[in-house]
């Protein structure tokens, strides 16, 4: 298990990481969202022991990682900008990190690189953005890490590998419980994949939790009150995130769980209620809204 | 298969990959070095083997010539250091540059493993790549010349020596690059910080010593324009001194394992500087390395406050250095008046501003940037002025220092009269600077008191020259101070020549003058010379109208009686205003070498004259209006009289004028006033007793011993110039 505890992390007047505090669970596929600049890629650099913490801490099984050879040997950081050994092929590195990490298997990274087309003789440096990202996540899988720190590694990769590194990622767990901490913008992605999702917004923890209890916990409803009395009756006690009224038909997202909701909206006698599927997309903009990132402003203002 | 099952040889080879995966600069210096250790010391050794067949030298010089060029590709002459100090700088950024980069950070510092270990191994791997490469190239290299009949315990020892001050010169050079590197967060930024670190303490030491001989009249441009911590300059002046040492001790210096040493002797504060500046670089390169981030990468100088070190330090060498060049441009053009050194002091605040400018715009990679750092600036501008108006008003005293007398252990004045020159199996032995060995001047009141005197008049006469005005205000000489604790005081001075003749005659009348001063006191080497080649030994007396010589004089003889003459009769009243009578002039030129020296001889010298007359080769400095054909006269300046007149009245441009006079009356007249020119002693009141306005050249009828004329130059005593001189050069 990783556990943040507190951590804070400034770059000059900048707070990249504020007081952030959160676990990360052995086993599950671990998703960190965040607006731009929110300080995902900072708390992949902490965990994987690039950056020292400010204050705060970082333990990876109880172990503090800075400096901690021994830690990180679990940990496997693929960076979103890749650097590879100058001129290298992947065989070559392959052959470096057979050196580093000591559960490093060659032959299934040369098998896998056959399975995606890979050439493992050819120059990494001639490779597409795509192929290169290909080549981090399979020398990653074949470290034998427990822990593998994706950096919008989705990101380029064609929908066929996409679900090829899903389906690996799935077997590596299933297999040895390998634990992926995957930071990205595509939310659609991580919404697949991911079983815990910590949400970032200026460095600090907007909500962390499991994916599946978020859905549950925020309800998206359409309805259509007869009036202002009724809507009042209905929403009094719920705590709103998004309101949007068009004519009479409302659409809000709330937090609270469903048969709650449904009961508040009962008191309303709405003409017309539904409750609609949503999405982390969904989530996302509404928790960051609350907080003051509204995509309005950026058009608006 | 994991890397848990790896056998050693897969790991050794998947090693040689990275090695050569990153590590590429170690190829091209692996190449670089083999061509020039291995291949220059085939192609130097060829060289000298047929250089000697086809000059017929003798089997060991021929020997000794096939080791002089192994040692000059491979020893203390060689240029090689130049290759360490570019591999050094190359290992440094190879196995550090990644700290500038933000994904090679990634890469690198999120693998198992500890900042301390990775700076361990990238050292290890630097330090054992260079040693590999290095002594694998110079044992081939020393395996060629085996091969080629060049070897010798003394090349192995200097090549031995060498590969130690190699060794210390890449470990120090690297350090420098290193901590460079972790100062800064970019390359190029980095490559500026190095040079800064490497270069700046001689930037310094150069434009002090600069400022010193600018402003300061006594300065005395030798011992202390010693610079430290510039492992590069060390370098530079330890291979100077080397081809120095052999140009001026011949081919031959280093045929014994005890001349090697000496040289490396003479060498080895230089190599001990580098040493210590190795050291305190990697010192502070553990320290850094501590603070440094990973978020640093991509920063100009990471660490604010070396930042603005940097910047001040560099912003004042470039202002002070901006003053100094626009003073060299024209000092010869303007008057050096107050007005000139108040613009040299606006073009070296000019020079500060604008430099800190430049490294404002430099170091933010924004030219807008360069009104940033104002403070700094300011810092910079005032830290300029305050060294420009120390030097200008010698606030530090250094034109009146005299060291106090209880410290002061003995002194020396270093102007030598004489010397002798020995050239013997491509060796030189100079009797040169003597005094700087031999005089102990012991009465540090009279020294002190009289230096004092000096140094004002030096300031005097330096005040003259810069307002244009030549005025010979004494003797011009180098003082030096030798101190208890073992530093030494140079300074400049001038001896008013109204000095009191009493303090004077105290200094230049003792033991201890004479014994520095003459180097027949210290000749133990001619004399050896003269003694193996006595054959060749020749002696000649020059006086005047004639010259004679002898090949029996022993040199022995001839100075110890030379020796004698001077404890007994040389005294500042007597060379003040004597001419010396003649001059011997020893020579012994034999197919080894050769040996000359010469020694004044003054009419009271008895024992040295008896020597002479001795072996028949005295001659008598009286001019006979017999012997004479004619004297040509020549005025320099006519139209003025400078007995009368000031020099600064007088036109230098105007024209000289010469006449030749053969008529006896007239012959008779000059030759009565005149002094022989060539011979007299430093001290003599040249200024009081000789008119330099003319010169004299008397050309003596042929002899019998002669088949050619000979002439000798004279000159007017003062005020006995005949009138007719006057008026027919005028």
């Amino acid at each position: 298990m990783i556990e943040l505890i507190e951590l804070v992390k400034d770059f000059d007047d900048i707070k990249a990481v504020n007081h952030v505090t959160m676990s990360i669970l052995d086993g599950e596929v671990f998703g960190l969202v965040g607006t731009n600049g929110a300080g995902k890629s900072t708390i992949l650099r902490i965990i994987s022991g690039v950056i020292k913490p400010d204050k705060g801490i970082v333990c990876v099984d109880n172990r503090p990682v800075y400096d901690n050879p021994e830690v990180k040997k679990n940990i496997f950081y693929i960076s979103d900008d890749q650097y590879f050994l100058p001129n290298s092929t992947p065989e070559e590195m392959a052959d470096y990190y057979q050196e580093i990490y000591d559960n490093f298997d060659k032959l299934r990274f040369f098998k896998l690189c056959g399975g995606f087309g890979l050439d493992i003789k050819r120059r990494i440096s001639s490779f597409s953005k795509g192929m290169k990202k290909q080549v981090s996540i399979l020398l990653g899988i074949c470290s034998g890490t427990k822990y593998l720190l994706c950096d919008e590694t989705f990101d380029g990769l064609d929908p066929v590998v996409r679900q090829g590194v899903k389906s690996l990622f799935a077997a590596e767990m299933a297999d040895r419980g390998l634990t992926p901490i995957i930071a990205s913008h595509n939310l659609r992605e991580l919404e697949d994949i991911c079983d815990h999702i910590g949400l970032l917004h200026k460095g600090g923890v907007i909500l962390s939790e499991d994916l599946s209890d978020m859905k549950l916990k925020m309800q998206k409803v359409q309805c259509v009150f007869t009036s202002e009395d009724d809507e009042k009756a209905a929403l009094e006690g719920i705590d709103i995130l998004i309101h949007e009224k068009r004519g009479r038909l409302h659409t809000i997202t709330m937090r609270g769980e469903r048969e709650d909701i449904e009961a508040a909206f009962k008191r309303g006698n709405p003409v017309f209620f539904e409750v609609l599927p949503l999405s982390l997309e969904e989530i996302f903009i509404s928790e960051t809204e609350v907080v003051g990132y509204d995509i309005r402003k950026f058009i608006l203002e | 298969m994991t890397s848990a099952s790896l056998s050693l040889s897969n790991r050794i080879s998947n090693h040689k990959k990275y090695v050569t995966r990153t590590l590429w600069s170690s190829i091209i210096g692996f190449l670089l070095m083999a061509i020039y250790y291995i291949l220059g010391v085939a192609v130097m050794v060829s060289r000298s083997i047929n250089y000697g067949k086809i000059y017929h030298q003798s089997p060991e010089y021929m020997y000794h010539e096939m080791q002089n060029a192994v040692t000059r590709v491979m020893g203390f002459e060689q240029l090689g250091w130049i290759l360490v100090v570019g591999i050094a700088i190359a290992f440094a950024f190879q196995g550090f540059s990644y700290v500038f980069e933000q994904k090679k950070l990634d890469f690198y510092l999120s693998q198992p493993t500890t900042r301390a270990e990775r700076m361990r191994k990238t050292y290890f791997k630097a330090i054992s790549t260079f040693l590999i490469m290095y002594i694998s190239v110079n044992a081939i290299a020393l395996l060629v010349a085996t091969c080629m009949g060049a070897m010798s315990r003394v090349v192995l020892v200097s090549v031995l020596i060498e590969t130690l001050r190699s060794f210390v010169l890449f470990f120090t050079i690297y350090n420098i690059t290193v901590l460079a590197i972790l100062l800064c967060g970019s390359l190029p930024i980095a490559m500026l910080v190095m040079a800064f670190l490497m270069l700046i303490s001689v930037v310094y030491g150069y434009v002090f010593t600069s400022y010193k001989e600018l402003f300061f009249s006594t300065y005395a441009a030798r011992g202390d324009g010693y610079v430290i911590a510039s492992p590069l300059y060390d370098r530079f002046i330890i291979m100077k001194m080397m081809l120095d040492l052999t140009r001026g001790r011949g081919e031959l210096y280093n045929t014994s394992l005890g001349s090697v040493f000496e040289c490396f002797k003479e060498t080895i504060s230089y190599d001990v500087d580098i040493l210590v500046v190795g050291l305190l670089a990697f010192v502070c390169v553990a320290v850094i390395s501590r603070f440094r981030k990973a978020e640093h990468a991509g920063k100009a100088i990471v660490f604010r406050p070396f930042r603005w070190i940097a910047k001040i330090l560099s912003c004042v060498v470039i202002g002070l250095a901006s003053g100094f060049i626009f003073y060299s441009m024209n000092d010869y053009v303007w008057d050096n008046g107050s007005k000139f050194f108040i613009m040299m002091f606006g073009i070296m605040v000019l020079g500060t501003v604008i430099s800190g400018c430049i490294i404002e715009a430099i170091l933010d990679g924004n030219i807008k940037s360069f009104i940033q750092g104002k403070a700094q600036t300011i810092m910079a501008v005032a830290i300029a002025s305050l060294i420009f108006v120390i030097f200008k008003g010698d606030l530090l005293g250094y034109d009146c220092y005299v060291p106090s007398r209880d410290k002061i252990e003995s002194c020396a004045f270093l102007e030598s009269g004489y010397e002798y020159t020995i050239y013997e199996n491509g060796q030189f032995k100079d009797g040169y600077n003597m005094p700087e060995d031999y005089m102990f001047i012991t009465d540090i009141d009279s020294f002190v008191e009289l230096s004092k005197i000096g140094m004002s008049t030096k300031k005097k006469w330096a005040e003259y020259d810069r307002t244009g005005n030549y005025h010979d205000l004494g003797w011009s000489e180098t003082i030096v101070y030798r101190l208890k604790n073992g530093r030494s005081v140079y300074r400049d001075i001038c001896i008013p020549y109204d000095i009191d003749e009493q303090l004077l005659s105290k200094l230049i009348d003792s033991d201890e003058y004479k014994k520095g001063y003459f180097v027949c006191f210290h000749d133990e080497d001619m004399r050896e010379f003269d003694a193996a080649n006595a054959k060749t030994g020749t002696v000649s007396y020059i006086s005047g109208p004639a010259q004679k010589v002898t090949s029996d004089i022993p040199y022995a003889e001839l100075s110890d009686a030379y020796r004698k003459d001077i404890d007994k009769y040389f005294t500042y009243e007597m060379a003040k205003d004597t001419v010396p009578v003649g001059q011997i002039s020893y020579d012994n030129n034999t197919n080894h070498g050769y040996a000359s020296t010469t020694m004044n001889v003054y009419d009271c010298y008895t024992n040295t004259i008896d020597v002479l007359k001795k072996y028949g080769v005295f001659v008598e400095s009286t001019l006979d209006v017999e012997q004479i054909e004619s004297i040509e006269v020549t005025n320099y300046y006519p139209g003025y009289d400078l007995e009368s007149q000031d020099l600064d009245e007088i036109d230098i441009n105007v024209e000289s004028k010469s006449i030749t006079y053969t008529e006896k009356e007239q012959i008779s007249d000059i030759i009565e006033n005149v002094v022989s020119d060539p011979y007299y002693s430093r001290w003599y009141r040249r200024d009081k007793l000789v008119n330099d306005q003319f010169y004299v050249l008397i050309n003596f009828k042929k002899t019998g011993e002669s088949n050619s004329n000979y002439a000798s130059y004279y000159s007017f005593e003062m005020g006995k110039v005949p009138d007719f001189v006057y008026s027919d050069t005028n």
